[in-house]
């Protein structure tokens, strides 16, 4: 079974995320900012990371950064609202796989995690 | 426009732009800037950084706020922590289209912080903001106001977008 890392300071959108990938038998860990998300990913190793951006003690891009900087292997899709084309492109120069903009559709998030996991 | 369909999508179901209006307060008015000062209110709030900076606020009447966020919440809604994440994350959906659209038309950047909620009288929240702009040495105040409606439900929602009048220079550019 797939091990997807949800990191969003929304508990709301953490709970919509993990009832989406739990439907497809995916298992979800879950953390509120950047700092826990590196703690967490350095711990269980998941298959794939969900991450938001606008978030409190660490923000999703630097903890995108410190993620693929320890584990250039790592699949970090962004999921946040800030879409804005500057944002979009330095995610993806700092090693996202894709990126999500909320509100999202659960077929979209459901696809991306497929494809990610091949 | 961006910021309504962002509602539309988030609650699968269809909010129309009721009304879009920029305004110039001094910050003595912002307190009542909604009417009554007094009303209470739920409000999603943050702080805007980057080229624009300024404030957004997705602010609902207290006693709408349940029927509002039931759809996406079902009967998680009447637990307020988890309403209040809810309703912040509303407010970053919307206001993060907003200013998408902003910085992608205008060619540069906007970040808000995390958002907070708040549950106050719309006077006392009005008012705190006020005080920032008055400490800035501010004296007129652009707002920019936009209010959803979703018929069915007879529910309304109001953004307002208050930057710093550099800001509004800036776009100027």
């Amino acid at each position: 079974m797939a091990r997807i890392l949800v990191v969003d300071d929304a508990a709301f959108m953490r709970m919509r995320l993990k009832t989406v990938l739990g439907e497809q038998g995916w298992e979800v860990l879950e953390a509120s900012n950047g700092v826990e998300a590196i703690q967490m990913y350095e711990q269980h190793k998941p298959d794939l990371v969900m991450m938001d951006i606008t978030m409190p003690e660490m923000d999703g891009l630097t903890a995108l950064r410190a993620i693929r900087e320890k584990d250039p292997n790592a699949k970090v899709v962004m999921c946040s609202a800030l879409g804005q084309e500057s944002t979009v492109i330095e995610a993806i120069k700092s090693g996202a796989k894709d990126f999500i903009v909320k509100p999202f559709q659960p077929e979209r998030v459901v696809d991306t995690v497929k494809k990610q996991l091949g | 426009m961006q910021a309504g369909e962002a509602l539309s999508g988030l609650f699968e179901r269809k909010f129309k732009i009721a009304e879009i209006a920029l305004s110039h307060r001094t910050p003595a008015e912002l307190p009542e800037i909604l009417g009554d000062a007094a009303e209470p209110v739920c409000a999603s709030f943050y702080q805007i950084r980057g080229e624009i900076p300024g404030f957004l606020l997705l602010i609902m009447p207290i006693d709408e706020v349940n029927a509002f966020l039931k759809p996406l919440l079902g009967d998680h809604v009447t637990e307020e922590a988890m309403a209040d994440s809810a309703f912040g994350e509303v407010g970053n959906v919307v206001g993060s289209a907003f200013l998408n659209y902003l910085a992608d038309y205008y060619r540069t950047y906007a970040a808000p912080t995390p958002p907070q909620v708040f549950r106050d009288m719309v006077g006392a929240l009005m008012g705190s903001l006020a005080a920032v702009f008055v400490a800035e040495g501010q004296e007129q105040v652009p707002v920019v106001r936009t209010v959803f409606t979703q018929e069915s439900e007879k529910l309304s929602a109001l953004l307002l977008w208050i930057p710093y009048a550099l800001s509004l220079s800036e776009l100027r550019k």
